[in-house]
């Protein structure tokens, strides 16, 4: 990027909020380090730097989260790229609790939005234990699964409406917040942008969602929250292998008794209660809550028929084991991580694998995972997973976290690629594909949905302009 | 008509006896529900033929529907293809056009049990498919359009709402992975499929495409012909042994209401009492249903005749009866029954409400619980003349479907007075909620005459007025801007939504051969 | 009534599609949901009630003329009035009436009905039968242990079906009307067929002179009351015929009368007839046998838009019909076991060989009894019985078709079984 255009870059975004020192630059830096961060303010800005790049064929990289990048999805893949750090807008502009939805900007963080909703007697739907720095936003827009199946009736949850910039420069608020009206006449007649579908005849929200930042530069969300439990409990077990609790988790679903409902195996445990322990090879963990009128006798028929599912089915369910209580659980949900990361702590680095299948593959793909992980001289007991239901229990989010000190780096990465390429070959779904795994992820797909997706690609970033190089797009404006 | 070498490669496709170019069968295709409004509103004598198509065809397989697309892209020969086609947005807006009847492609080709989906082709309806899961301890979503129409119109082309919505949802946040024959004829997995086989999820990789397919409204069959779909199922509350059984002779039938079912039909004096009820009911996850109506819906929901509907109106039904919702509460455990009615009471009582079973005012039997869970309610507005359609649709939260329906109430009494539509004193809605009271919508079923010019444009000229008001009092989007025209009016004021619509339409149609009677025209490539 | 007086019933069909299926609260499986043969063997939606009544209206708006395939479609509908019990569910139509105006209209206008129904039509005038078989051999399945009455104010009216094809059913019937004691007459190879393959096709002008003329003869012979055995006079004797000749005669079905056989103890089922059975509800004798009250009287607006009738309109949607007769009589039969099917009572699923369809579309027809069959077997019965000869015959060729184990009877002979009367 040459001086003239930095210059006119600063002058609609104003010098302090542009940056090209090496310092920031390097903090920023993806395959290839950006020309420039910026940190907008507001959306007209957003709009005119837009305009501003499709103009001057200048990549954009739009980046909300802070802290330690392990899936570099919003670092620039193309050279000369600007990143546009939208950390600096960080209101949370609306909390309705009646309607149990928030509306917020791309900067607000996990703990910020909690302490601000619990005023409300609200609490967010949101995943676990995300790092400090994750942006809300962020997480919505990436699908990244929450703990409470229960609450997540679509893919889409807990994202609702949003206000995005195109590649194009156009605006459009997507969801019943479109209109008709501004949104102050929306609320005037009652609404609070719930509807996340439409306008009209298309889902613009559900493209711009899994884009990673290809589609769209979102400025604000409404997002699903849920009422704070008055009273609540948590229901552990434990087991040798997730097909012991299958039976049980497929009942559950059927049910919606439980609010948290994921396994985590010993390793996760480990490193997420920063402890020496040992864990079974397993935990299941079940949060049931009841809240407003009744809310002890609520509490109690959902704990009781939950534990007559729990006998029917062989699982042993009990608050607390010798190793861990339900207190340690309850600690570490509906709360961000401690920094840096808790996945940085058990090894000092880490690789995330992420994949959606269904709850009677889990076990499978686990065990195909860790037989990769032999053959990589990789040690076992570094892989955590993470298994949690979504869609209610129809399709289920495993994640694996590949956890290295800097000696095992080779064989860590070679477990990433080998890994991921074993799980794509038996039928993994990888629908938020990051990092390697991409371009094979794309060719297993039909031509015909590539073809498909960048005619979409073509309507909202004709240019090529927002973060090129990513998913399946890879032509550079 | 069709050329004779095009009508012969059509007949190639799908064998002699599945086309059709006959006047007199071409008519049963071109006659639709609620074209007379279209025809009075232009001057003509209110009727419901509208376009016809200069064949019809049915199609066996993907493979034919694609062949048939295909052939339709090279001859420039414009395309709809339909279920069991109830509505103007089935029907053909380009007179050199065919249907695509896809009556032969009706199997249930999945039921994943423990993963909570059905894979269903399109004429699959939906009471056969819910006949079909209650073995499984399942059942889906079923729209309001009633039990013998197609599950999977709604949920890839048309809106969603249903009778079992508190618990089912809405049809276009149910839908897993679909099989779709696009506009130009290639044929496109959403989703899981293309990498396990299995449909359990519909986006991705990256963005998802269901964003293309439809919106909070359907493509109206404008963007190509769905061929599969896999759509979310929910847990069937009654135990094993249940069976679906109906003895006695029509309309009397009995029915076998499952253990730990209760309706109710709470009634609140004012609106903001109604309300509160509302939303703490939804909010607490106790009822199936949470529907509301008009007093005179109300006679018609659990009566079996229009003759005793209008009895129970004139024997007093109006007096009792504010603004109401029906629930059934539907549990699996008693434990689970016993905490849901003991709350159902409290917050009945919190908000001064009563229950107008428990007085007397109405009495399901045992057969209207059946009707309920099987979507069939909604049909019984049929009975006061044979023809109801709906104004308004909004959808957002409950608050503003109760604004919806006050701000409603006086522009409906102007044409009740005026002789036109049919009389609920302007209070006549369809309010549900949705996912557990996460959102509600409101639409204003209307009765008029199809078969009076008085009474069709009474109605357009009220739903004219209605559309209006929703553009300028910020009330949502009505279900029907749909077609070029009315995108044009209203999205001016709404961001101006239609372009990209366009955009995409132009991108997967690009010899504009889908039929855009109800979705837009896309800009055509040169 | 006209397809002119039609015309607004004809353009308030919503195009709903429930006219395919049978009313959807008795849907117990999707294989057994539908009530349309018509429809589920051509799919073209101009096959179902609803479709037909829209063809219809075309018709009388001048749209389309009568080509041969809109007359294939007006034609390949056995009438069977499973389309109208499931609208009338919601709707103040009659599909099944529009239909056959609409065959009216086409034979009025010279283009129908099908050649095949010309032929047997001119079978009838000639041999008072439409099988062309000879008058005189019509008494022929009379055995010389039947005993009639020739002075009798009741006539047992066989039916040209039973007469020649399905005799069984006539000896069986007559066998148990001597068994109880009750005196009865025939007509002999005087009796001319009732009317109905001539009246469902839409010759209604040739129907009438033979309805008049069958009642004339009735009278004059002081005919009181007529047993029948076959739905299909049955449903022309009590429910067409007073439409357009009016007449006092009591009619009764063999399913009814040998009902009250068995309440009076006039017969006495000793032999077990150890058989599984499942019972098919023929059209004629269920839902389309409530009479057709014509009805005169004010139209009053209650509600605005809404109309009611004074005096109120009779409903006709098929609850009237005889369903629980021979069912009553069925589980009297010792060693015999009823299942039901799904499609049962007003939302029978029809055999397929009404309306002239046998004659003009054999294959459809035949197909529909397959299907029929193939719900019998479902409910692992091994046989299957009905009232009507013409259900019968229909079943008998589609049980061949198929190379099924199940048998066929009618209701009349299980009862001969069992009162030991086969010997």
């Amino acid at each position: 990027m040459n001086e003239t255009q930095i210059a006119e870059v600063e002058q609609f975004l104003g010098r302090h909020s542009v940056s090209n020192s090496e310092e920031i630059l390097s903090v920023y830096s993806g395959n290839e380090p950006p020309s420039l961060v910026v940190w907008p303010t507001c959306t007209e800005e957003i709009v005119k730097l837009v305009k501003w790049a499709n103009k001057n064929s200048i990549p954009l990289v739009p980046i909300s989260s802070a802290g330690p990048k392990l899936r570099g999805s919003s670092l620039p893949k193309v050279e000369n790229a600007i990143v546009i750090d939208l950390s600096k807008m960080r209101k949370i502009l609306r909390i309705d609790s009646k309607n149990k939805v928030a509306m917020i900007e791309p900067g607000v963080t996990y703990d910020h939005l909690i302490s601000e909703l619990k005023k409300e007697g609200l609490r967010p739907l949101m995943p676990l234990l995300p790092k400090a720095s994750k942006s809300v936003l962020a997480s919505c827009l990436d699908r990244e699964p929450i703990t409470t199946p229960r609450f997540h009736w679509d893919t889409t949850d807990p994202l609702l409406c949003t206000e995005t910039v195109f590649g194009t420069g156009d605006v459009l608020r997507t969801g019943a917040a479109a209109g008709p009206g501004t949104l102050e006449e929306q609320w005037e007649s009652g609404q609070a942008q719930k509807n996340p579908q439409g306008p009209s005849q298309f889902d613009p929200f559900r493209l711009v969602q899994g884009s990673q930042g290809t589609i769209g530069i979102v400025t604000w969300i409404s997002m699903k929250c849920e009422k704070l439990p008055d009273k609540q409990l948590f229901l552990l077990a434990q087991g040798d292998d997730l097909n012991s609790f299958q039976e049980f988790n497929y009942a559950l679903y059927r049910r919606r008794l439980a609010d948290e409902h994921f396994m985590l195996n010993s390793i996760s445990l480990k490193a997420i209660l920063s402890t020496k322990k040992l864990y079974s090879p397993w935990t299941l963990v079940i949060g049931v809550s009841g809240h407003g009128m009744l809310a002890d006798e609520e509490l109690e028929y959902r704990v009781n028929d939950i534990r007559d599912i729990g006998l029917e089915t062989n699982v042993d369910l009990q608050e607390n084991f010798d190793a861990l209580r339900s207190s340690e659980i309850e600690n570490i949900l509906n709360r961000s991580s401690r920094v840096p990361y808790w996945k940085l702590d058990l090894a000092g680095n880490c690789l995330e694998v992420m994949f959606t299948t269904t709850l009677d593959r889990a076990q499978g793909f686990y065990a195909m995972f860790c037989g990769v992980a032999e053959e990589c001289n990789f040690p076992v007991d570094q892989i955590g997973a993470y298994i949690q239901p979504m869609n209610q229990g129809t399709n289920t989010h495993i994640g694996f976290d590949i956890f290295y000190n800097l000696d095992d780096t080779e064989s860590a990465i070679s477990l990433l690629a080998k890994g991921q390429k074993k799980l794509l070959d038996e039928g993994a779904y990888f629908s938020r594909p990051y990092g390697i795994i991409t371009d094979a992820v794309f060719e297993k797909a039909s031509p015909t949905t590539v073809t498909a997706m960048k005619r979409v690609k073509a309507i909202f970033d004709p240019n090529n302009i927002l973060n090129p190089g990513t998913l399946c797009f890879k032509e550079v404006p | 008509m069709l050329e004779k070498n095009v009508y012969s490669a059509f007949e190639k496709i799908v064998g002699e006896r599945n086309i059709s170019q006959d006047l007199a069968v071409m008519d049963s295709y071109a006659f639709q529900w609620c074209n007379e409004i279209e025809s009075a509103q232009r001057g003509e004598e209110p009727q419901r033929f509208g376009v016809r198509p200069l064949a019809v065809v049915l199609p066996k397989s993907t493979e034919e529907v694609q062949a048939i697309v295909r052939f339709c892209n090279e001859h420039d020969i414009g395309y709809k293809a339909f279920c069991t086609g109830m509505g103007p947005w089935a029907g053909l807006s380009n007179p050199r056009a065919i249907q695509i009847d896809l009556r032969r492609m009706n199997r249930i080709l999945e039921i994943d049990e423990k993963n909570m989906y059905a894979v269903i082709e399109p004429y699959v309806t939906n009471a056969q498919l819910q006949s079909e899961l209650f073995e499984f301890g399942l059942m889906h979503h079923a729209q309001g359009a009633g039990p013998q129409t197609s599950p999977l119109a709604s949920h890839t082309s048309f809106v969603g709402p249903g009778f079992t919505s508190p618990y089912t949802g809405f049809s276009g946040r149910n839908v897993l992975g679909v099989e779709w024959v696009l506009p130009d004829g290639e044929i496109i997995r959403l989703g899981s499929y293309d990498h396990n086989g299995k449909w359990f999820t519909g986006d991705g990789p990256g963005i998802s495409l269901r964003g293309i397919m439809r919106g909070w409204l359907g493509a109206y069959g404008g963007l190509g012909v769905f061929t599969k779909a896999a759509i979310r199922l929910f847990s069937w509350p009654a135990p094993k042994e249940w069976k679906w059984k109906t003895s006695g002779t029509i309309p009397e039938y009995d029915w076998d209401i499952p253990p730990f079912w209760k309706m109710y039909v709470l009634n609140f004096e004012e609106w903001e009492e109604y309300q509160n009820a509302m939303y703490e009911l939804s909010d607490r996850e106790v009822t199936m249903v949470a529907t509301t109506s008009a007093p005179e819906g109300l006679a018609a929901l659990f009566t079996n005749t229009k003759q005793e509907a209008i009895e129970s109106i004139f024997a007093g039904l109006l007096a009792k009866t504010r603004n109401y919702i029906v629930m059934l509460v539907a549990a699996h455990t008693e434990r689970e029954f016993e905490f849901r009615t003991k709350l159902v009471r409290l917050i009945m009582e919190k908000y001064g409400g009563n229950d107008l079973i428990e007085e007397g005012v109405t009495i399901p039997k045992p057969m209207h619980y059946g009707e309920t869970v099987r979507n069939m309610l909604g049909g019984h507005a049929f009975r006061f003349s044979n023809c109801f359609q709906s104004t308004h649709g909004g959808m957002d939260t409950i608050a503003m479907a109760v604004r919806l329906a006050q701000l409603n109430q006086p522009v409906k009494q102007k044409y009740i007075d005026k002789g036109v539509i049919g009389d609920d004193r302007g209070l006549g809605v369809w309010i549900t909620s949705y996912e557990s009271g996460h959102m509600a919508h409101m639409e204003t079923p209307t009765v008029y005459d199809p078969t009076s010019i008085e009474s069709c444009l009474g109605y357009a000229a009220f739903q004219d007025e209605c559309n209006q008001m929703d553009l300028d009092e910020a009330l949502g989007m009505p279900f029907f801007i749909v077609g070029d025209d009315v995108h044009n009016f209203y999205a001016e004021r709404t961001m101006h939504y239609a372009n990209w619509i366009r955009k995409i339409k132009a991108a997967f149609d690009p010899n504009g051969v889908s039929d855009p009677s109800h979705y837009v025209k896309g800009e055509r490539k040169k | 009534m006209t397809l002119g007086e039609f015309e607004n019933m004809m353009d308030s069909c919503v195009r709903c599609s429930k006219c395919k299926f049978i009313p959807q609260l008795v849907i117990q499986s999707k294989r057994f949901s539908s009530i349309c043969p018509s429809i589920d063997y051509f799919n073209f939606h101009a096959y179902s009630g609803g479709g037909r009544m829209i063809v219809a209206s075309a018709y009388h708006k001048g749209r389309v003329k009568l080509t041969p395939e809109m007359l294939d479609v007006i034609y390949s509908c056995t009438n069977c009035g499973g389309c109208e019990v499931s609208c009338k569910w919601v709707y103040e139509l009659e599909p099944n009436e529009a239909i056959h105006e609409l065959r009216v209209a086409a034979v009025e206008s010279g283009a129908g009905p099908m050649p095949n129904h010309k032929k047997y039509i001119e079978l009838v005038e000639r041999n008072k039968n439409p099988y062309g078989e000879d008058p005189k051999k019509r008494p022929g399945w009379l055995t010389d242990d039947i005993t009639t009455n020739e002075s009798s104010s009741t006539l047992y009216f066989v039916g040209c079906t039973a007469s020649y094809r399905r005799e069984e059913i006539a000896v069986a019937t007559a066998k148990i009307l001597n068994s109880a004691g009750e005196d009865f007459r025939l007509m002999g190879s005087d009796e001319m067929c009732c009317g109905s393959p001539v009246y469902r096709v839409g010759d209604e002008k040739k129907a009438k002179e033979i309805m008049k003329s069958n009642i004339q003869q009735f009278k004059e012979a002081g005919i009181e009351t007529i047993i029948t055995s076959c739905s299909g006079c049955y449903n022309m004797l009590k429910v067409e015929y007073p439409r357009f000749v009016e007449h006092d005669i009591e009619v009764v079905h063999t399913s009814q009368i040998i009902e009250e056989f068995l309440r009076d103890g006039k017969i006495k089922l000793s032999e077990k007839v150890p058989m599984k059975v499942t019972y098919h509800d023929p059209c004629h004798l269920g839902r389309m046998a409530e009479p057709y009250i014509p009805w005169e009287g004010e139209k009053i607006e209650v509600l605005s838009q809404v109309y009611i009738y004074d005096p109120p309109k009779p409903e006709r949607r098929g609850a009237g019909g005889v369903y629980d007769a021979p069912r009553n009589v069925l589980k009297q039969i010792p060693g015999l076991e009823l299942v039901e099917m799904e499609r049962i009572r007003e939302y029978s699923y029809c055999c397929g060989a009404g309306g002239g369809c046998k004659s003009a579309y054999p294959d459809f027809s035949l197909w529909a009894s397959n299907e029929r069959l193939e719900e019998a077997e479902s409910t692992g019965a091994s046989t299957l019985v009905s009232a009507c000869p013409f259900c019968g015959t229909n079943f008998k060729d589609g049980i061949e078709s198929r190379k099924s184990k199940m048998e066929y009877f009618d209701l009349t002979e299980l009862v001969l079984r069992s009162i030991g009367g086969s010997k």
